[in-house]
Order: C-alpha cells, then sequence, then structure tokens
C-alpha cells in the first residue's frame, strides 16, 4: 500500500500528482493521476500567454469586443478578476505590458535564475507594493450566461498564478474520491483524500533551498510565491516577475518568499503573492487567519498565524 | 462367523475413520480461526488503511 506518483513538466514548473492506491483497483490510482494530467495540460493549453494559439492570447489579440470563450476561460478570467478585487488590486491581471516591459516576454522555464543574494544585495529601496489608481481589472466584462467576455480596449491580461491555482483545485476535485492525494504544480498544492491522514508539507528556503519550517496538512491547499525562480539579470541590475502595479515594476518589499495556507489552491496563490507584495507587516496580517510564513531578504523566517490552522481548514 | 468377524471390522475402521475425521476436522477449523484471527489487520490494510502520506516541498516556483 501506498502512494502512486506520477510527475512531469507544466506551466513552466515540475508538477507531481500524488494518488493514494487500494489494494483492491491496484491500477485505479495511476489512471486517476492521467486523466489529472489530461487536464492540467488542457487548461495549460487554453490559459498560457506564451502561446499564441492559446485561447488566452486569441481574447488577448480581441481586446475591445466581446469574445464567446470555454467555460474555462471564463472561469480563469473570472479567478483573476476576484483575485484581484480580494487583494485589492495588488495581484492585477491587466499588468502585462508591464511584465513584458520587465524582461518576462517569453516563457523562462528551464532558465537558470542568477544567484538571488546577489539580486537582494542590488535591489532599490523597500518598500510595499500598492495597486494602480485606475483599476483596469474592474472594467473586465464577463457574461456567465451566454459565456462571453470582453477586456477593456487595449487591455491585456496574465492569468499566471490564479490560472495555476485553478487548475491545481480542478484536478485535486477529480482524486477526491481516493483514499489520499496531492496535487503539486511548482508549489502550489493541494491536498486530501478520505483516509483522513494529515501529510507533511515542507517549505523550501529560497536562499539556499534547506527546509526552512514543516507542519501538517489534513486538507486543502498551500501556496508559495516568491522572486527566486523567475529572476533575471537587466542592464540595470535584475528583475522578477512579481509586479507592482502602481509603479510598473518588480517589488522589492523586503519579502523574497510568501507561503499562504487556504481551503483551496486559487486563494493559497492569491494570499502567498498579497503577502509578498504587501511587505512584512502588511504581509503578517493578511497571513494570520489561514496561517503561513514570510521569508525576508536577509533569510529570516517569519511565521504568520498559526500552522494548527491547517488542520482545521478540513472540519 | 466370518462375515461377523469383517462386519465387525469394518464397523470399527468406519467409527475410527470417522473420529479421525472429526479430530482432523476440529484442530483444522482452530488453525484456521487462528490463521483468519491473525490475518485481520492485514485484511485492514488491504482495504483502505493508508500508510502516512508521503510529503510535500512547497517553493518558490
Amino acid at each position: 500500500m501506498g502512494e502512486h506518483e506520477h510527475s512531469f513538466d507544466l506551466f513552466g514548473t515540475r508538477v507531481r500528482i500524488l494518488v493514494g492506491t487500494c489494494a483492491s483497483r491496484p491500477l485505479d490510482a495511476g489512471l486517476s493521476a492521467l486523466r489529472a494530467r489530461a487536464r492540467l495540460q488542457q487548461m495549460h493549453r487554453d490559459l498560457t500567454r506564451f502561446e499564441a494559439t492559446s485561447e488566452l492570447a486569441r481574447l488577448n489579440a480581441a481586446a475591445g469586443t466581446e469574445v464567446a470563450v470555454s467555460p474555462i476561460l471564463l472561469r480563469a478570467v473570472q479567478a483573476a478578476v476576484t483575485a484581484a478585487r480580494r487583494s485589492d488590486g495588488l495581484v492585477d491581471p491587466t499588468i502585462l505590458p508591464e511584465l513584458e516591459r520587465a524582461g518576462y516576454a517569453r516563457s523562462r522555464a528551464g532558465q537558470e535564475p542568477p544567484p538571488l543574494a546577489a539580486a537582494i544585495a542590488a535591489a532599490p529601496a523597500r518598500r510595499p507594493a500598492e495597486r494602480r489608481p485606475a483599476s483596469d481589472w474592474a472594467r473586465i466584462d464577463i457574461d456567465t450566461r451566454r459565456g462571453t467576455v470582453r477586456l477593456p480596449p487595449g487591455i491585456r491580461i496574465d492569468l499566471g498564478g490564479t490560472a495555476k491555482g485553478l487548475a491545481v483545485d480542478l484536478a485535486a476535485d477529480m482524486l477526491a474520491r481516493h483514499p489520499s492525494f496531492a496535487v503539486d504544480a511548482g508549489g502550489d498544492i493541494h491536498v486530501g483524500g478520505t483516509s483522513c491522514r494529515p501529510r507533511t508539507v515542507l517549505i523550501a528556503h529560497p536562499l539556499d533551498d534547506r527546509i526552512a519550517h514543516s507542519f501538517t496538512l489534513l486538507r486543502g491547499a498551500v501556496a508559495t510565491s516568491g522572486v527566486r525562480t523567475r529572476l533575471w539579470a537587466t542592464a540595470d541590475g535584475y528583475a522578477h516577475h512579481l509586479i507592482d502595479p502602481a509603479r510598473g515594476e518588480p517589488a522589492w518589499t523586503g519579502v523574497i518568499q510568501a507561503t499562504a495556507l487556504a481551503p483551496t489552491a486559487l486563494v493559497a496563490e492569491t494570499l502567498a503573492k498579497t503577502a509578498l507584495l504587501r511587505g512584512s507587516r502588511g504581509g503578517r496580517e493578511l497571513l494570520a487567519r489561514h496561517g503561513g510564513a514570510l521569508i525576508l531578504d536577509d533569510g529570516e523566517l517569519v511565521i504568520a498565524g498559526d500552522h494548527e490552522a491547517a488542520l482545521a481548514l478540513a472540519r | 462367523v466370518t462375515n461377523r468377524v469383517a462386519k465387525t471390522v469394518l464397523t470399527i475402521a468406519a467409527v475410527a475413520a470417522t473420529a479421525t475425521a472429526l479430530v482432523f476436522s476440529a484442530l483444522f477449523y482452530s488453525a484456521a480461526r487462528k490463521q483468519t484471527a491473525a490475518a485481520a489487520p492485514a485484511a485492514q490494510v488491504d482495504s483502505g488503511t493508508q500508510p502516512a502520506p508521503a510529503p510535500v516541498t512547497t517553493r518558490t516556483s
């Protein structure tokens, strides 16, 4: 008895699916993992901004007009707008031009980032990120009855982390009947299962990859957002993919990694990114409800809330 | 007389065989019960008891 493990590259990261096996149906776990993988791959094809043929790319190209979209793109756009609202505009799907200007126009999957310590040493003065005065995301029209989306003229969106969180949750739904399962898409993790056995979750430190903290999670999600992996050198120094919406530049807030617990990976992903963008104080306050952890740019680990809340997520 | 002796011998043999079968049945049943009792936890594992789930690591991706 154990767990069937299936791993593959997707979303620019390594995805790992674990499904608890059952002696009476030994092939069931493997088949379910393959079905979950197919679901994730389909979502990636539809929602990536790096492929001109993706449904998201076609939506971006048609900004200003009403577009009939698939149910999954509709749901992903809804999720992105909800994340923007919940984060008070910090997790903004309309910052795509700024992201591309910073140097993230193409996928960086497989590219080795420069040393994080060097980027931290060269970073500008730390300050919390701020929302844009004009919220273009609030002008995205979503008609769920007719299945259409209309982006404001001249606006393109990046679904990024919210799409990945949503995909992890939908894959997790497919595995819920198994004794245990985990869907891990590069740190966005959703765990659960019918056996009610808590799973150990380890938080890797971004400066040296050692285990900075661990806790157990019975059912629910955890997500980590940080500057370590999507980091690159520029003519002026270093840039990363977490943009300060108000300034249109990579955010250096004093937090280099945030981990959040939540009932779903979509919410955890939004909380983690928001916490990092708000900086140490605001991030700690934000994560207190469900629990989480911040790692500051001097390497210090700050625990927010109570990780026992993780076990309470299932109750 | 010979038939009577033969009948008696056959009767004794049948009784002995029946008694032996009963004794062995009882022993077999007892052993089977012990085996079933010993196997009970394993059957429970097969029916869904899981080992601790494998740990997962969250990191910046």
